[in-house]
């Protein structure tokens, strides 16, 4: 894009280009923890695979099947067939289903641990799909537009992008620590040694740069008390983006509600 | 009336044990160019702070004596409208660049921002300013990835960009290469033009020769010496002080020596090179 369209690309309100990543990120958030939520409400692994199901649905609508895949795969190995293993360990179940040494896989611990791992599973894949198609200077953008302070929405943004800059500070810092012959490479036990004289500089880093930043940042006017200007802006959010995460709050209160009288409606489908 | 009035400042920083400036005395004249020079912990960074206004709204500590911005003392300066009336480069270009911009449009144009300038003014501002300072192939580009030598120059316009009427420039060229160190100084030599008071701290004495009305030489944070360029550079004494003399007036003290003098001790290349064409009568 030229300069001057892209100049003029701040003129207008921004847009993706896609429904869930035009969701106006505050509405999205409620959207996807209240659905989130739900998992905890039903606790069967039918209904948090179902929910996996419609994650990866949502995030091939919007371009992000590929990226969100990445990270729902480890999630997949790590919640339900880690869960899976430690509730066989774990549980005694009657109805077995093969011996591996001894050890004996029941259809009760499956079961169990299949509800336990597809219900923080199911949780965690609507996070996960949150942050992947919500940058978060569009969600700090609509919070500061709803009173969020400056400040705050600050410290939110420079957090995520000061932990790429610790990230090579370190490397850098590793590397001339092994130029003086301390050694960074080897068994788990050598790495833990190596990363002791590694940590104090980069903290010691991280503070010195943090001041500077603050000072470059006052340069800028940043405690200026004046109304301040959006250079990119997000429409106002749509009446169905705050219909959709009111029927999702009402819909996790009203499981939470009919779960406390002991008619859930989503437990055991 | 001088921009800039500090009258027998003294400072300690909170919890050290020594004056970081002692008995300062100086005025920095509106439209002039300052450059100040010194070894390190002479007081050069504190007297920057100073007039910033970072002593002693940000940095606490003992602060004596008056510096008067505009004939307002600092103390009673409110912070954001100094950020207005003087702008500050540091030296370290990879904490001048916020984190929080995806391109360098928008981070030059995060001061302005703050300030509530309306956008489309910003935008005009943004790109006259990217313009001048030879940015504008950079205007979509991440911040985060830029080398030392862009960040600088991208942290000079977020600087510009705010118009402010002083610049203070901390050592801008301390962690760039020889290209970056000359691009650096000719956006100092625009702001000159434009008529900018500057105050610029700098090791490299033959660029502070050149660009320079005046200098200052902090010694133990006290004013060593201070006066037109060519009086302190030409003068050996500053040696012993703890600065430097460009090369040519060394050249010109040795000529001297030598009983060969020059006109005068020149204090830049240009000049010396005028003298010994005339004296070798090539002109």
């Amino acid at each position: 894009m030229d300069n001057d369209a892209f100049v003029r690309s701040f003129d207008h309100y921004f847009s993706y280009g896609t429904w869930f990543k035009d969701f106006n990120p505050v509405c999205k958030m409620v959207f996807c923890l209240c659905l989130g939520f739900t998992c905890f409400m039903s606790y069967t692994w039918q209904y948090g695979l179902a929910m996996v199901a419609i994650c990866y649905v949502l995030a091939a609508s919007c371009g992000e099947l590929g990226e969100f895949n990445k990270v729902a795969s480890k999630l997949f190995v790590f919640l339900l067939l880690f869960m899976i293993v430690i509730r066989e360990g774990s549980i005694q179940g009657k109805t077995v289903i093969f011996s591996i040494f001894g050890w004996k896989w029941t259809v009760e611990a499956l079961l169990n641990g299949m509800n336990v791992g597809a219900t923080f599973l199911g949780f965690s894949c609507w996070i996960v799909l949150f942050f992947y198609t919500t940058p978060m200077r569009d969600l700090t953008f609509c919070l500061e537009r709803m009173g969020l302070g400056h400040e705050t929405s600050y410290v939110v943004l420079a957090s995520m992008q000061s932990i790429t800059d610790l990230r090579k500070q370190s490397n850098v810092i590793m590397e001339s620590q092994k130029a003086r012959g301390i050694e960074t490479e080897g068994n788990a036990f050598a790495r833990m040694k190596a990363l002791v004289p590694v940590l104090s500089p980069v903290l010691l880093g991280a503070m010195s740069s943090t001041e500077e930043k603050t000072l470059a940042m006052e340069a800028r006017a940043f405690s200026a008390k004046t109304q301040h200007t959006f250079l990119r802006e997000l429409p106002p959010a749509k009446v169905a983006h705050k219909a959709l995460a009111v029927l999702a709050a009402i819909y996790l209160v009203g499981t939470i509600v009919l779960h406390a009288m002991g008619l859930n409606p989503i437990a055991g489908i | 009336m001088a921009t800039i009035d500090i009258q027998d400042v003294s400072y300690q920083y909170p919890y050290a044990d020594r004056y970081a400036l002692r008995h300062v005395t100086y005025c920095f004249e509106k439209g002039r160019t300052y450059g100040i020079i010194g070894q390190n912990g002479g007081g050069k960074t504190t007297l920057c702070s100073l007039v910033r206004g970072l002593i002693p709204h940000f940095y606490n500590g003992e602060l004596e004596g008056k510096c008067l911005i505009d004939g307002v003392d600092v103390r009673d300066c409110d912070p954001a409208d100094l950020a207005v009336k003087i702008g500050y480069v540091f030296q370290n270009p990879f904490t001048q660049i916020s984190g929080v911009k995806p391109t360098v449009y928008e981070e030059v144009a995060l001061g302005l921002e703050n300030l509530g300038v309306p956008k489309d003014q910003i935008a005009d501002r943004v790109l006259n300013v990217c313009e001048e300072l030879d940015i504008l192939p950079l205007l979509q580009k991440d911040p985060n990835e830029l080398s030392g030598g862009q960040r600088q120059r991208v942290a000079f316009a977020s600087i510009v960009v705010m118009d402010a009427d002083t610049m203070v420039i901390d050592e801008p060229t301390s962690q760039l290469d020889p290209e970056g160190t000359r691009k650096v100084f000719k956006i100092i030599d625009m702001l000159k033009n434009m008529g900018k008071t500057i105050l610029l701290v700098e090791h490299k004495i033959d660029l502070i020769a050149k660009y320079s009305d005046e200098v200052v030489v902090m010694e133990d944070g006290t004013v060593a010496f201070g006066g037109p360029a060519r009086q302190v550079l030409s003068n050996e004494e500053i040696l012993s002080h703890g600065a430097l003399m460009p090369q040519v007036a060394l050249f010109g003290h040795d000529m001297e020596r030598a009983g060969k003098p020059l006109a005068h001790i020149p204090i830049t290349t240009e000049e010396t090179v005028q003298m010994l064409r005339g004296r070798t009568g090539e002109e």
